[in-house]
């Protein structure tokens, strides 16, 4: 055989691997947080940037965040989503990961059918920051004045993220107390972006709209949904002495300027100036969208002594960022602990054990009795021994397993949605306790609400010795979201905590007297409010159910109301110990900080049967809470 | 030689099914087994066992009791201390009768493979409603009733050995107790996953450390199976000697031959 024939398997391997090489040329960049600034404690956003110069391809990106290490657990959590890459094309695919304090690493990984094409890392232990976060929207430098917000404990930071890469998710502005929009460098935004800040906004945060000249282009802009007021026309002014009543300080800015005209659509005026609304708040869920007329970026505004007073009320809020710190099991967390009282979720009693094993040695005594069965033949005894065992041995798997011992988990369910009336949007706070007796996996589809997904909680020993403990879950922020890989060693408990702003048009209304309370509730939304209440200086009034898209009207006489610090009364307004238990959490543990913070309000709330958010089967044991802040 | 016809398997047929002193010790098994799995019966809720991380050791428990059990008559079994007085014992077989000595150890061994499965069988009921308990899955009853069960063989063939090696009841009784208990000292000081024990603590294990794959030149295998093939291999290896011990009775005994081998 010539030599040369001894070349030919090279040559196929060459061919075959020539190909393979050239056809996965990607490259992937990561903008993370705002400008590179991420705060601890926070979800931030990430934009992956992948550059495919190849032939396309459909490709998984998958973003790892890593933390814990030394005396902790290196734990982690996994985002994926599916995206297409034309070839010669560059995609931006948006994130929004956690940044857990002690956060190490996060590692971006591009793979098409299961091979690894590009790869980056970030670390972000040099990015994080615990600095309080403000983010202008401005084509021009202008807002340093912002910077006076900072405190001796709480610095701030003022960052200017281009319009193009604010954030589609409302999670992703989770690290900012403040968006301040200036212009927009006459870009519209997208309209996932601009549902993103507003329903950040609804989440509690503070969104400042400025005027002067550069306030026309923000109807244009796609702000058009949030802006309070509508834009009619400007105006040049002298001075804004009504600033400084608003502000309690002795004088307002004085000097030549340009104010924004305008005609309050959505929100309520709170200084105006010869019939021009100056500055203009309305209220959105937990948080607040401010107008001002005036641009506090030029002069005189820019040097005004009340500019500090000035930021600092329109940046007032009380928000708290969504990624949390637990530190309780899953089974104390006090929105379980209703639900865990649930028989199916206790061990069967030792009564059932003691019947089983009684009826197993009855079954056996005859046999096994000589003088029973003395005249049976050993070969048919035998026989009809391995029949009593057979049956019994299905009898302890099924008895037992039917009751507890299923592969799937349980999984508890509990939620308070928060409705400003009329907002038309509820933030929504679900916590879903999954316990696993067996080792075993499960797998949660949250359909297409826009949800961060934090991890209370994680105990439980792994399904195999030796084999390390399952690194998290995974979430899939495709279309829908699922998330994957929520896995447990033997009576594992893992607590997952969504959070969502949802549609929701409600709307309530309480009005009359003490003597006789009018109440108004209109239903527009698609789900039945079970069993609701009205609370009202105290007492709780019984209202019933309120049906989809049903408009009621209620007449209350003093008489009617419970007081609800009785706690019979209470139980007879939420309906049941379970609710009772529920509703008689903290304010802040049961997600209610508006209502907490507003004691003189009146409140309409019903129970809705099943989840908010995640699509688990009906049967699982659920609660939720819907409260309605009444006008 | 074929087996269905070797008149052994008939004849332990007869005994552990007919006996009213054997079928009384299966009673007692079941009897002890039920018990412990009473008393081990996890008391707390399954709320307070995800708060606490203390899981239920039934299934673990009953596993032991079964095993201590089965070890016990099996030894028992072995030298046969239940059969009645008028049975014909393996050392008379092999010295007053012609039946060949292969034939004598593949029955009694082959017979005594199948009447621990029996006696697993009989435990089984209560170990799969403690595996539930604990959170095991079905899969983990193979490995608990394997390390169980060549256990109770090799044991069983120990009882033979004895039974062949020693006239006197007392004799065998303490070597039969003082031989179990030292390879259940030694082997849990010295070699931990060939004791059944340790073994059996493995299959749910209440800690990650706890049982992890031992690791072999060729490759890894579970912990559980070391004890598994340690016992077979004590099992076979006692089968063997006991051919071999009633080889020399006979020929001492018998010295010219006494049928065939």
């Amino acid at each position: 055989m010539p030599a040369s024939f001894l070349l030919i398997p090279f040559f196929f391997l060459l061919t075959s691997y020539l190909p393979a090489q050239s056809a996965f040329s990607v490259r992937c960049d990561a903008l993370l947080g705002w400008n590179g600034v991420v705060r601890e404690g926070c979800f931030a956003p990430l934009l992956v940037s992948v550059e495919n110069s190849g032939a396309r391809l459909q490709a998984l990106v998958r973003v790892d965040v890593i933390w814990g290490g030394l005396r902790g657990a290196v734990t982690q959590r996994s985002f994926t989503r599916q995206a297409f890459l034309p070839g010669g094309a560059t995609r931006r695919i948006p994130f929004v990961v956690p940044i857990l304090r002690g956060a190490r690493s996060l590692t971006i990984a591009v793979s098409s059918n299961d091979v690894e094409v590009a790869r980056q890392e970030v670390d972000l232990r040099a990015l994080a920051t615990s600095d309080h976060l403000v983010a202008g929207i401005s084509s021009e430098l202008s807002l340093d004045m912002v910077s006076g917000l900072s405190g001796p404990d709480a610095p701030v930071r003022l960052v200017y993220p281009r319009v193009d890469d604010l954030p589609e998710s409302w999670a992703g502005y989770d690290s900012v107390d403040m968006v301040v929009v200036h212009d927009t460098a006459f870009q519209q935004l997208r309209a996932a972006q601009a549902a993103a800040l507003e329903a950040w906004v609804a989440t509690g945060g503070s969104l400042v709209f400025t005027g002067g000249t550069d306030a026309l282009q923000l109807g244009g802009a796609g702000l058009g949904r949030l802006l309070p007021v509508e834009i009619t026309g400007l105006r040049e002014r002298d001075g804004l002495p009504s600033l400084a009543a608003f502000l309690g300080l002795p004088r307002g800015p004085r000097g030549r300027m340009v104010i924004a005209e305008s005609k309050v659509t959505t929100g309520a005026v709170m200084s105006s100036q010869d019939g021009v609304p100056t500055i203009v708040k309305r209220r959105l869920g937990r948080g607040a969208v401010w107008f001002t007329a005036f641009d506090p970026t030029l002069a005189p505004l820019d040097s005004w002594e009340g500019s500090p007073a000035l930021w600092r009320r329109l940046s007032e809020n009380d928000r708290q960022p969504v990624l949390g710190t637990f530190s309780s099991s899953a089974a104390d967390d006090p929105w379980m602990k209703p639900l865990l009282g649930n028989p199916p979720l206790g061990f069967p009693g030792s009564l059932a054990a003691l019947a089983f094993a009684g009826g197993y040695l009855l079954l056996l005594l005859p046999l096994l009795s000589a003088r029973v069965s003395g005249r049976l033949r050993a070969r048919l005894r035998a026989a009809l021994l391995l029949c009593v065992v057979a049956a019994a041995a299905c009898a302890g798997w099924l008895l037992f397993n039917r009751e507890l011992f299923r592969s799937d988990a349980r999984i508890l369910d509990a939620a308070r949605a928060d409705v400003g009336s009329g907002d038309g949007v509820a933030r929504v706070t679900e916590k879903i306790g999954l316990f696993g007796v067996q080792a075993g996996s499960v797998e949660l589809s949250l359909g297409t609400v826009d949800v961060a997904v934090d991890e209370a909680v994680r105990i439980g020993i792994p399904a195999r010795p030796a084999s390390p403990p399952n690194p998290g879950f995974t979430m899939d922020t495709g279309r829908e979201t699922t998330i994957g890989g929520v896995s447990f060693g033997r009576f594992g408990s893992r607590l997952l905590v969504l959070n969502a702003v949802i549609p929701m048009p409600l709307e309530a209304s309480v009005s009359g007297s003490a003597a006789s309370l009018v109440l108004a509730v209109s239903n527009g939304s698609a789900r039945l409010l079970r069993r609701c209440f009205l609370l009202h200086a105290g007492r709780g009034y019984l209202v019933g159910d309120v049906a989809p898209f049903e408009t009621i009207r209620r007449t209350f006489a003093a008489a009617d109301g419970l007081p609800m610090g009785n706690p019979a009364a209470r139980l007879r307004v939420a309906g049941d110990p379970r609710r009772a238990s529920f509703l008689d959490q903290p304010e802040g543990e049961t997600g209610g900080g508006r209502s907490g913070s507003s004691q003189g309000s009146n409140f309409f709330a019903g129970w809705v049967d099943g989840p908010m958010i995640a699509r688990v089967r009906p049967d699982r044991p659920a609660l939720c809470l819907v409260v309605v802040e009444a006008r | 030689m074929r087996m269905g016809r070797n008149p052994f398997l008939d004849e332990g047929v007869r005994t552990y099914f007919a006996q009213d002193a054997i079928l009384r010790s299966y009673l007692v098994l079941v009897g002890v087994i039920g018990l412990v799995l009473l008393l081990w019966w996890p008391r707390a809720s399954l709320d307070a066992v995800a708060r606490t991380g203390v899981f239920p050791g039934t299934f673990t428990t009953v596993c032991i009791g079964l095993y201590i059990c089965l070890t016990y008559l099996g030894a028992r079994y072995g030298a046969e201390d239940f059969s009645p007085e008028a049975r014909v014992k393996l050392r008379e077989y092999a010295l007053l009768t012609q039946v060949s000595l292969a034939s004598i150890a593949a029955g009694r061994t082959l017979f005594s493979l199948l009447h621990t499965l029996f006696l697993l069988a009989l435990g089984a009921p209560f170990l799969l409603a403690s595996l539930a308990v604990s959170g095991g899955g079905l899969a983990l009853m193979l490995p608990a009733l394997l390390v169980i069960g060549a256990a109770t063989f090799a044991v069983r063939m120990y009882g033979f050995l004895t039974l062949v090696l020693l006239e006197r009841q007392i004799g065998r009784d303490l070597c039969l107790g003082a031989g179990v208990i030292l390879f259940l000292v030694v082997s849990s000081l010295v070699v931990p996953a060939v004791n059944p024990i340790a073994a059996l603590l493995s299959i749910l294990p209440r800690d990650e450390a706890a049982g992890a794959p031992i690791s072999l030149p060729l490759g890894s295998i579970p912990f559980f199976s070391l004890s598994v093939i340690m016992s077979l291999l004590a099992g076979l290896l006692l089968a063997g000697a006991v051919f071999a011990s009633l080889g020399g009775l006979r020929k001492r005994e018998r010295p010219d031959g006494g049928g065939t081998r």
